[in-house]
């Protein structure tokens, strides 16, 4: 089955009259033309939010510990003192490792929504299939 | 289709209550943003060419370079970085406009944001294309330029991490990764659109990249759910990076003790530099893409405005830092600081001190008057003189300390040779021709956030 | 509780005479200047935000705007507390007062603070009048505040505390403050939003409220963020340089009040950076309030910390004055908002 709609309204009423009757994301598709706050929150209400949150946190994390690892690795690897800077400067690594840290935390998220979102998708990639700026639910009768 | 409810949108901010068929209007809008795609006309080519010409010249200079040895610049002892570190400079700075529009003030949900992110993200991710090239047309021998990379050499020796050159290559490339990234994660719906176009259609390489880079997006729920999620995370990184990127290029001035560099404001004072330059770089080239394209319903005059504020905010930040570096060089009784100053203001580069000063305090000031930011041959006339007083003032900092240090025997001068403005002027040819190529080829606003503000203010 | 203008003078001028009192019979230097030094931070800084906020006519400030504006009278105590310094003689704890020079003189440099803190106090209030117009709102004295507030911290951080180390520069340390004194401003928001939540809510949906305090508290975190890099750009530049004459502010501070900074960088920078990372922390008026105190608290150790190795805080008349002046902080605070709800 398919409803397609003009405006967001008459969407989000369906919408919610679905998940009311226990229609879960499992058995329907949504196409939006743009994100949509609105939608988010009413979704969320009945299912899991995003998990991208901890591909950022932990890409964040890695990149700060591989930055101030790595840094003092290599300065250990052959001591040698250069400017008169202690082995350990925190100052400069921390330059290093807050570099690695934005770095690893963009591409982990990055890699987070292709996981999450199963993109990149080769078979729509030349799909006629094209849903414009309407708002459109298909549910799977298959069931 | 009812011009009516297009041009209700065009009032921009408040108007979109009385958008009556909001999918009329999203329909109106794609086909309008879209309609720049493809069918480039004659001034498209006159300006290619042009670019193209340009970057020509400054392949043959720097050809000319590599084939000869270093000797063909002007740089010498004591003045050994000159115009292509200036360049180099100036390109970090102009990027960082781009960040700050798309992820600052994406955090604060700044409403005029979503008419300039996309041009200006573009400008970011170009101009630090540019601004990559320089460090290696600075090197006498550019194929060691891996020499940079960490990675322990013949010897097992690493690279010295507690050198602010380092972070240089960290910060840059993270920010070209993330700034390509960023822009690239706010391309893809609207890339997925352009395959429907007509004129996609017709091409078929042109069909297949585009279906390529969409990623096969189709629009669905959950895609968008995570993409909510990443954009916001995306600035989230991106907002602290661009502080940080061009800190590091400050520091690599500040770490050392050369009177005129070391000093601690110049981390705060070189980002808002470079915020400065890059809004003004905005300007330069939004408003002629506005007009050529059409699209002054969408990019309206409140939002060049607002532009034009933070153009006069961050130019004012410039004239404080200017005022505090000085009166502190006169303050602490310093004689090398004081003298530097002097040298600055009365010296041989006198001529590029007070352009930088004329144009960078006294253009912002201009801006006070609300006729004045209001009026776009105005700002447009106004944003040429900013990005040359900008460039000027990496040249004051850069040359100027290096030609007056410590000891008057080692003074000296310093003039760019023909070699080394050639390569700048290239400079200008590939950023320009990167830009051109954007906006034929990708919807210059985004699409997606103008759909999405129809049903925002409803 | 109804503060009128007559407690609102009576505490001005009863806590102006006591320290007074306090400041000719104890001879102890220092005190006075701490609790200034504090205090034109908190009386500055939120005027601040909200012209920023006026100034890019953004609607992230909503709610605030009334209770952030009710500081501006402190500037007037500020200016009473630096009268009281300069004329019992406090000026003379300046290392430079033995050798003056055209700009560092002690007549000069009362003549100019006192001037620009009265200027500051009369631009806060034709802002504050402005600002809270309902109709069309011009912007031009928001404009003149955030000049003023920059002139005004500027000299603070040079006059006030750079000069202690005099011929020792950093060119950042204006900027510094008026970071700060920003940042407090948030602080003073985040604490607000707990108590006058209930205020808040009555006058606006909650809903209204919720947005409005979530980009306020998003503001705060990207202060906590902004202050961490500020310090740091400070920082590195002189640990890099290592030039002598520069190096020994930081050098003596480390070591004898290297506790006491590792304590500053966790009180404004780590702890509210990790903890605002939590968008539930953000939401919430309970948690955000003990980290708007928290971070005064922060801000109140690092001028201490920079401060401290120059003047000699009386253990007792230190506290005295602070806990007088946060007095008059709170009476100020209920009697402006008072007005602001009559008028």
């Amino acid at each position: 089955m398919e409803y397609r709609f003009d405006n967001k309204k008459d969407f989000m009423e369906k919408l919610e009259a679905l998940f009311k009757d226990g229609m879960r994301l499992k058995r329907m598709k949504i196409y939006m033309p743009h994100p949509e706050h609105d939608v988010e929150h009413l979704v969320e209400k009945y299912e899991k939010p995003s998990r991208l949150k901890f591909f950022t946190l932990v890409g964040g994390l890695t990149g700060c510990l591989t930055g101030f690892a790595f840094t003092t690795y290599t300065v250990f690897s052959w001591p040698l003192v250069t400017g008169g800077k202690p082995f350990i400067s925190i100052p400069p690594f921390t330059v290093i490792a807050f570099e690695l840290t934005i770095l690893l935390g963009a591409l982990f998220s990055f890699a987070g929504i292709m996981i999450l979102a199963r993109l990149p998708k080769i078979s729509k990639m030349f799909a006629e299939e094209v849903h414009g700026n309407e708002y459109i639910i298909i549910i799977d009768d298959a069931r | 289709m009812s011009s009516r409810t297009t041009e209700t949108f065009a009032a921009g901010g408040h108007a979109h209550e009385h958008v009556s068929d909001p999918k009329a209007v999203k329909d109106q809008i794609e086909q309008d943003i879209y309609a720049s795609v493809g069918k480039p006309g004659r001034l498209f080519w006159i300006a290619l060419a042009l670019s193209l010409g340009a970057v020509g010249i400054g392949a043959v200079c720097w050809a000319y370079q590599i084939y000869t040895g270093l000797g063909v610049a002007g740089i010498t002892n004591p003045v050994g970085w000159g115009v292509y570190i200036v360049d180099f400079v100036f390109w970090v700075g102009i990027a960082h406009s781009g960040t700050l529009i798309s992820a600052i003030l994406f955090l604060f949900r700044a409403k005029f944001r979503s008419k300039f992110n996309r041009a200006a993200e573009a400008m970011t991710v170009f101009a630090v294309l540019t601004a990559g090239l320089f460090p290696l047309v600075h090197l006498g021998r550019v194929w060691f330029f891996y020499w940079l990379f960490p990675y322990p050499n013949q010897r097992l020796l690493w690279i010295n991490f507690r050198s602010p050159l380092i972070w240089d290559v960290f910060a840059v490339s993270t920010y070209l990764t993330v700034s390509v990234v960023f822009w690239y994660i706010g391309l893809v719906p609207d890339i997925s659109l352009a395959r429907r176009l007509k004129q996609v259609k017709e091409g078929k390489i042109a069909r297949v990249l585009y279906g390529i880079f969409s990623g096969g997006w189709s629009g669905s729920f959950k895609e968008w759910q995570h993409y909510g999620q990443l954009y916001k995370y995306m600035a989230a990184l991106a907002a602290p990076l661009v502080l940080s990127v061009h800190s590091v290029v400050s520091w690599d001035f500040a770490m050392g003790v050369v009177y005129g560099w070391h000093t601690t404001i110049f981390a705060p004072y070189f980002v808002a530099g470079a915020i400065f330059s890059g809004c003004a770089m905005v300007l330069t080239l939004v408003i002629p893409m506005r007009k050529i394209y059409r699209l002054e319903k969408y990019i309206s005059i409140d939002d060049l405005e607002k532009l034009a504020k933070l153009l006069m905010f961050t130019g004012l930040i410039v004239g404080y830092a200017y005022i505090i570096e000085l009166a502190l060089a006169v303050y602490s009784g310093n004689v090398y600081e004081y003298e530097q100053f002097m040298y600055r203001m009365g010296g041989d580069y006198a001529w590029a001190y007070w352009t930088m000063m004329i144009c960078n305090i006294g253009t912002p000031l201009l801006l006070f008057f609300r006729k004045l930011r209001r009026s776009i041959a105005f700002l447009f006339a106004i944003s040429i003189p900013v990005n040359i007083g900008m460039w000027f003032e990496r040249f004051n900092i850069i040359i100027i300390s290096l030609a007056k240090d410590f000891d008057p025997y080692a003074f000296g001068l310093y003039t760019p040779s023909l070699i080394e403005l050639g390569i700048t002027l290239g400079s200008f040819g590939w950023f320009f021709t990167y830009y051109l190529g954007f906006t034929r080829t990708l919807p210059v606003l985004s699409v997606t956030e103008l759909k999405e503000e129809v049903e925002h203010g409803r | 509780m109804q503060i009128s203008r007559t407690i609102l003078i009576g505490a001005y001028a009863g806590c102006a005479l006591l320290i007074a009192i306090l400041e000719w019979t104890f001879a102890e230097s220092g005190s006075l200047m701490y609790s200034m030094l504090f205090f034109v931070a908190l009386s500055q800084g939120p005027l601040a935000i909200v012209a920023a906020a006026d100034i890019s006519r953004s609607d992230w400030l909503r709610a605030y705007r009334r209770e952030l504006l009710s500081v501006r009278h402190m500037i007037l105590f500020v200016t009473l507390l630096f009268a009281i310094f300069a004329a019992s003689g406090k000026v003379s704890l300046y290392g430079w007062t033995k050798h003056p020079n055209a700009w560092l003189n002690p007549q000069f440099f009362i003549i100019r603070n006192i001037v620009l803190l009265l200027l500051a106090w009369l631009v806060a209030n034709r802002f504050a009048r402005e600002s809270l117009n309902d109709g069309p709102r011009k912007t031009t004295w928001a404009i003149f505040w955030v000049i003023t507030f920059v002139a005004s911290q500027t000299i603070v951080a040079f006059d006030w505390v750079m000069s202690l180390d005099y011929p020792w520069i950093s060119t950042l340390f204006g900027a510094y403050f008026f970071v700060e004194a920003f940042y407090a401003g948030l602080a003073l928001a985040a604490i607000m939003t707990y108590f006058n939540h209930h205020n808040f809510v009555e006058e606006f949906s909650e809903k209204t409220f919720q947005k409005s305090q979530m980009d306020m508290m998003t503001m705060f975190f990207g202060f906590s963020i902004f202050w961490g890099y500020q310090f740091f750009s400070q920082y590195i530049v002189i640990w890099y340089g290592n030039i002598p004459e520069e190096v020994a502010y930081i050098q003596y501070r480390l070591n004898e009040y290297s506790a006491l900074l590792y304590l500053v960088i966790l009180m404004l920078f780590l702890v509210p950076f990790v903890l605002m990372l939590s968008r539930k922390i953000k939401a919430n008026p309970r948690l955000v309030m003990p980290l708007g105190f928290w971070v005064w608290g922060g801000i109140l150790l690092e001028r201490y910390f920079m401060i401290g190795p120059h003047l000699n805080l009386h253990p007792l008349i230190a506290p005295v004055e602070l806990i007088l002046a946060a007095l008059v902080f709170l009476v100020t605070l209920l009697y402006t908002r008072r007005a602001a709800l009559a008028g």
